[in-house]
């Protein structure tokens, strides 16, 4: 199946683009396609989505096609879904 | 509550003509004190719309000297008071646009020792600053205080703006529970871009202050300038966030 992972923030700057288009094995828990879409991205782009764990960073927003999810849980992707990472930015 | 003046209904005459605000909404931005924690990229222009538009009292806090590579987004500011206090700067450009103003200038950032009086002076924040610890110590006097809090922040050619009502909406840490690792003190910056998430940030303001219009409360507004998109995206409260949890056990949501 596809999804898009989508960025904003530091990750945007990171990844040098807005988004990407994944190709994933059905049944691929959202955690999972973060893990896969960070892969080519260094650790800096790592250490913003991911703590030491693994586990995502409370500092960072992600939504399933545009609703918030519960990142204790991640869930299961369905084909053609949206996957929006936003990390916290503050600026000034 | 203050009247308007003659003279300030002749400044003020175009904008008040905008659908539901009208001279009671000018009459609440005149009596309204406003803190701005910083006056730098984005809390400078806060500032200058909001002296624009008639806020009645500004409290600005900002500490350091101005040096060469603020000049390209700090727009109070000017070329030949290199070396000297921003907040000095900051006052006389805002006094020279509108001198029925009235500034409180304090020359240092917002701290430990001076949020909580701050706060209390205000009664809107707008919160424009580079570190999440100031951000945090604004945000949880906000909270203790039942003040509402305009959250603008910007990074390269992005920018987030959100409305933070203590007990209606999530507040900061609601959002960001940390301090995101890897956020640095310098980064990529254009003026325009500060300005923008600035400005927006000021109508949120007026918005919450006059009842005008539909306020960003629970969602942020986030936008790239480098492809001119822009997301409204829903936000949520952590029911065990240790800043305002508290709250809605008093006035659930």
């Amino acid at each position: 199946m596809q999804v898009t992972m989508r960025y904003f923030g530091q990750l945007r700057h990171l990844a040098g683009r807005d988004e990407d288009t994944i190709h994933l094995e059905t049944g691929v828990t959202a955690l999972s396609a973060i893990r896969a879409a960070m892969a080519p991205y260094g650790e800096a782009a790592a250490l913003i989505v991911m703590d030491a764990s693994g586990a995502l960073r409370p500092s960072l927003m992600v939504l399933i096609n545009d609703a918030p999810i519960d990142k204790e849980t991640p869930p299961t992707l369905q084909s053609g879904d949206i996957i929006t990472l936003l990390c916290a930015i503050s600026g000034g | 509550m203050q009247a308007l003046t003659d003279e300030e209904r002749a400044v003020y005459e175009w904008q008040m003509w905008t659908r539901d605000f009208g001279e009671a909404g000018q009459q609440a931005l005149k009596n309204t004190t406003a803190l701005v924690s910083r006056v730098g990229g984005l809390g400078g222009p806060v500032c200058l719309e909001l002296a624009a538009a008639g806020i009645g009292r500004l409290i600005i806090a900002h500490g350091g000297n101005l040096k060469p590579s603020d000049l390209n987004r700090q727009i109070l500011m000017s070329h030949e008071h290199l070396g000297t206090p921003r907040i000095e700067q900051a006052k006389a450009r805002l006094l020279a646009l509108n001198p029925r103003l009235e500034v409180s200038a304090v020359a240092s950032n917002i701290s430990k020792e001076n949020v909580d009086r701050l706060v209390g002076e205000a009664g809107i924040v707008f919160d424009c600053a580079p570190l999440f610890e100031e951000r945090f110590l604004l945000n949880r006097a906000c909270v203790t205080q039942r003040k509402p809090m305009i959250d603008c922040a910007m990074f390269s050619m992005e920018g987030q703006v959100t409305t933070i009502v203590p007990g209606e909406t999530p507040c900061l840490q609601c959002i960001y529970p940390e301090i995101p690792p890897g956020w640095k003190r310098e980064f990529p910056v254009f003026g325009a871009v500060s300005c923008a998430a600035a400005c927006y940030g000021v109508m949120e303001g007026i918005k919450h202050l006059s009842g005008m219009g539909a306020s960003l409360k629970g969602q942020m507004l986030y936008f790239d300038m480098r492809n001119m998109t822009s997301y409204r995206l829903p936000l949520q409260r952590r029911p065990d966030c240790p800043i305002c949890s508290q709250l809605w056990k008093v006035s659930p949501p």
